[in-house]
């Protein structure tokens, strides 16, 4: 029999599900309905249909919007999985990188938001606004993985790394084919909640890419606002297409997302 | 034959001690021989292991291995293999690509690394293991894997760090065994270390006993048994460990702090007259216990002493006795021994079975043959 304790429990999180799940399911329903019935705060499944999809897949470059998303999210989560790694294995294993460490919390004190202007001024001067490089280049690191990443690193044997010297590999060789790849689960969970940061990364893409051909999608959904009128049901069409390559992703590494979280020590 | 590792003058000194961990450890080793490191905790033995790998930057003196100078020599370099107390195996491979790994890096024609991967699992019995990774299998499994590595390499030198102490008591026998085995089979040139002096004793060609960085003894198992250079390799090799007593000369005999009096022969006398006192050390299995064979010593040389404990060993009883204040262990045969805890126990000491050592340094005495 259920006790109190797990009929509660069960009853909490189904309260968090409904709370999460409602706002996705609205963003659904109102994407599939026409935008008289929204602005009545009304829902007919009849009139159900996929309209607003069609509208934006062809009257907006949708596409090439995904293409500047998918580029962006891939290198910045890429090359965050290497350099983070590096940083963190290297403060983990080499004496004397402790100052980093204290340069890396201190930096993670400062609001990223305060770092915009100045990184704008360094990318203009660089002639790197509007370009991916632009989009990507601030980016490559992020100082909270790295430091998640030397704790892991610590917990490792050295006797591994010595093992690969004494198989024949280098220091470069063994970060490569021992270090890096036994870290999978962390970096798998890093990759995810990368991924879907940059997929989702409003505000500086908006401000580094000043035309139609270098907006990501959150951007790009944000030109669907009309200026005397708000087409609902299509930014919510947005939105769904947005979400669905992150959904994807989680579904696919789920397993090791949940594992990384759990032995990253960010539980 | 000549030799094929030569340490000469090896120091180690780490930048956060003021002292030396390895103090000029000088070694000669031939071509396929088996030699054991041993000594207690931080005696410097697996640091000196560690120098020969090139994992451990020597401070000063030479290391050679086949005429070559190694010192700087990258740990990659050296064409030794090494097998680590905790396995060290890769653990995002299987056992299989955990064994060929060395050889892939080696760039090894597959054929040859198929080949090898053959031989190495049917001498390890590692077959049916092949596509497991090393989470699945247990200590023992793990252990094959880490020696079918070293092996498939065929290096100039293997190394062991200390690989069976994470094994349990009845595993680390039949491993020692094995690797005993494939010594034979391999004739690789060996070093291997272990605070165990059991596996010093039952694997070495030659055994290096240390203590604090310092080379106390080396010399084959045997030889140190019989005749150990100092009080410590005489206590510390043996189990249950040699028996040591202060005593005085006095006259032609040894009086112990209990004030018991035991003659020596000439010999001995020639040996230790010059000192007023020394240490005399006697193995457990060399005090006679044995009621038989102690009708044959005069009344006056049989020692009575009460058992303070007793371990039974199954054929043999370990007998702790209190003599004068100094205690004791006897090994006698459990099918002889019907004393128990709190019993006078009757035994007398072998006067030929005695050695002797310098109070003051512990340094051993020698003793002419008689």
């Amino acid at each position: 029999m259920l006790s109190l304790k797990k009929i509660s429990f069960h009853l909490f999180a189904l309260g968090m599900l409904v709370i999460t799940v409602i706002p996705f399911a609205l963003t659904i329903i109102i994407s599939l309905s026409p935008l008289d019935l929204i602005a009545h705060g009304e829902v007919d499944i009849s009139k159900f249909s996929l309209d607003s999809y069609v509208y934006i897949l062809t009257k907006f470059p949708f596409d090439s919007w995904m293409i500047n998303s998918v580029i962006v999210a891939f290198f910045v989560t890429v090359l965050n999985l290497v350099i983070n790694s590096m940083l963190g294995y290297s403060m983990a294993r080499h004496k004397g990188m402790g100052w980093l460490l204290f340069v890396i919390i201190a930096c993670m004190m400062i609001p990223s938001q305060v770092l915009m202007a100045p990184t704008y001024m360094l990318l203009a001067e660089m002639g790197l606004i509007n370009s991916y490089l632009g989009l990507i280049l601030p980016f490559i690191f992020n100082l909270f993985f790295a430091f998640l990443m030397k704790q892991y690193y610590e917990s490792m044997p050295f006797e591994l790394e010595e093992s690969a010297y004494m198989d024949g590999l280098s220091e470069m060789k063994t970060f490569w084919l021992i270090i890096f790849p036994i870290a999978k689960i962390p970096l798998i969970s890093q990759a995810i909640l990368l991924f879907t940061a940059n997929w989702n990364a409003y505000l500086w893409p908006s401000i580094i890419g000043s035309s139609s051909d270098m907006y990501t999608l959150p951007v790009g959904l944000n030109s669907f606002h009309g200026q005397h009128e708000q087409f609902w049901n299509q930014i919510m069409a947005g939105v769904v297409l947005l979400t669905i390559p992150t959904i994807i992703i989680f579904l696919i590494f789920q397993k090791y997302f949940t594992k990384g979280i759990a032995t990253s020590g960010l539980k | 034959m000549k030799d094929y590792v030569c340490l000469k003058d090896i120091c180690k000194q780490y930048d956060n001690s003021d002292s030396l961990s390895v103090d000029s450890f000088e070694l000669s080793i031939k071509k396929g021989e088996f030699i054991v490191f041993v000594g207690p905790s931080g005696c410097g033995k697996s640091t000196t292991l560690r120098m020969i790998a090139g994992l451990e930057k020597i401070t000063s003196g030479s290391l050679s291995v086949d005429g070559k100078q190694l010192n700087d020599v990258h740990p990659k370099d050296r064409d030794m293999a090494m097998v680590f107390q905790n396995y060290a195996l890769y653990p995002h491979m299987s056992v299989k690509e955990n064994i060929v790994f060395g050889l892939r890096v080696l760039k090894q024609s597959a054929e040859e690394i198929a080949e090898k991967l053959k031989w190495a699992s049917q001498i390890l019995g590692l077959d049916e293991l092949l596509h497991r990774k090393p989470k699945d299998l247990s200590g023992g499994q793990r252990q094959r894997v880490a020696l079918g590595r070293a092996i498939v390499r065929n290096p100039k030198v293997f190394l062991m760090d200390e690989p069976l102490s994470n094994l349990d008591a009845k595993l680390r026998v039949s491993m020692r065994n094995e690797i005993t085995k494939l010594h034979r089979e391999l004739s690789a040139t060996t070093i291997y270390v272990t605070h165990d002096q059991v596996e010093a004793m039952t694997m070495a060609d030659r055994v290096v006993v240390m203590k604090d960085g310092i080379i106390q003894q080396i010399g084959k198992p045997m030889d140190l048994y019989h005749n150990p250079a100092n009080t410590f390799v005489a206590a510390f090799l043996g189990a249950p460990q040699m028996n040591l007593f202060e005593v005085e000369i006095v006259g032609r005999s040894l009086r112990f702090a209990s004030g018991l009096t035991i003659a020596i022969n000439e010999q001995q006398y020639e040996a230790v007259k010059h000192l007023m006192r020394v240490k005399v050390g006697v193995r457990p299995e060399n005090i006679v216990a044995d009621k038989d064979k102690l009708t044959d010593f005069p009344k006056d040389k049989l020692i009575s002493a009460p058992i303070h404990n007793m371990e039974r060993m199954g054929n043999e009883n370990y007998v702790h006795i209190t003599l004068g204040g100094e205690s004791a262990t006897l090994r006698v045969d459990s099918k002889k021994m019907h004393e128990s805890v709190g019993d006078s126990f009757s035994f007398a000491f072998a006067e030929e079975y005695l050695s002797f050592f310098n109070s003051a340094t512990g340094a051993a005495i020698p003793v002419a043959a008689s």
